[in-house]
């Protein structure tokens, strides 16, 4: 027997709590809920996973996570990465940004006023005469990263803090 | 820069907690997170030149799974760096085993970390980046009824891995 509801599949649960269905998919969703156990059974699974794992989706990064992560933004080239995929978007829809969803304040202007006083320190510290960058080995351990076939993260970890040394 | 463009250091300061826990939630721990968010930030400076505005996170996201996805097609292209005996090490990223995790969290993130990237990624995206299925569906290169798919049967498997842990609600 050929039924409306042929075409249901159980899959259209987790889009019926996500509001991804159209009117009409819902309501014959709610009825094939209705009308069956297994279907409701499904429904309590993927609304546990989604409900659990909303509950705990953002987290705070652990201490020193940014101050790592900025220093290596700031010493990197900006050579693009072999492989690398336009990542410009093609939609402009506005979405509003959720106030909560704020990051740590303090570790960026943390990161620059480091970078910022190793460059100070290079700069003004020590004379021409008594500290010499060594470039020898600098150039020999970038090479050997930058053969890493390509590899996107391994190719812009700095070598050492060099930040300071940045143009 | 077109005119309400933030620049890269206020996204990184405005959006730091989101895109870390994507990166977290995608990667599995936190010294891949730590990569995956500093190359992020690193293409989120060079594309910021072509960015409209609208939605940001929606394009954050987007760059952080690519990122996620780059790295998970060089691992697979370079199986010679995984030893014989040690499968796991091309696997994608999960939680070492000497991270002592405890809380929902961590064991969400274990059962997380036992999915398929295809699976794991759409879940992540749209349970944690909350982005819509259209969203997800640009950002993975899929068709939106494989999104759909994949979303449901990420939660059904994640739900298996917690109940087979113990876990049943927050």
């Amino acid at each position: 027997m050929t039924d409306a509801r042929d075409f249901l599949a159980t899959d259209m649960l987790s889009a019926y709590l996500d509001g991804e269905l159209t009117d009409t998919e819902r309501a014959e969703v709610e009825a094939q809920l209705a009308e069956s156990a297994e279907w409701r059974a499904e429904l309590d699974d993927v609304r546990g996973a989604r409900t659990m794992l909303r509950a705990v989706a953002e987290q705070d990064a652990p201490e020193g996570f940014w101050d790592a992560v900025m220093a290596g933004v700031v010493a990197a080239d900006d050579a693009p990465v072999e492989g690398e995929e336009d990542d410009a978007p093609a939609a402009a829809t506005v979405v509003s940004l959720d106030e909560k969803r704020r990051g740590p304040g303090r570790w960026i202007a943390t990161a620059f006023a480091a970078a910022a006083a190793v460059a100070l320190a290079v700069i003004i510290v020590p004379s021409r005469d008594t500290v010499k960058p060594d470039v020898a080995t600098a150039v020999v351990q970038h090479g050997a990263q930058g053969s890493d076939l390509g590899d996107p993260i391994g190719t812009i970890t700095p070598v050492g803090p060099l930040a300071g040394f940045r143009r | 820069m077109a005119e309400g463009v933030p620049t890269w250091e206020e996204i990184a300061r405005d959006h730091g907690r989101f895109l870390y826990s994507v990166a977290y939630r995608l990667a599995g721990n936190n010294d891949d997170a730590q990569d995956l968010v500093q190359e992020s930030l690193l293409r989120i400076r060079r594309g910021l030149e072509r960015y409209e505005p609208g939605s940001l996170e929606g394009w954050m996201a987007r760059i952080v799974t690519n990122v996620f996805l780059d790295e998970v097609r060089r691992k697979k292209r370079r199986p010679v760096d995984a030893l014989p005996d040690d499968p796991g090490r091309v696997l994608p990223p999960t939680p070492a085993a000497d991270e002592v995790q405890t809380g929902l969290s961590d064991e969400i993130q274990r059962a997380l970390g036992e999915l398929p990237e295809d699976f794991r990624v759409p879940v992540v995206l749209c349970d944690v980046s909350d982005l819509s299925y259209e969203q997800i569906a640009e950002a993975t290169g899929v068709p939106i009824g494989t999104v759909r798919s994949r979303i449901h049967r990420g939660r059904r498997m994640l739900r298996a891995q917690l109940t087979a842990a113990g876990v049943t609600g927050p």
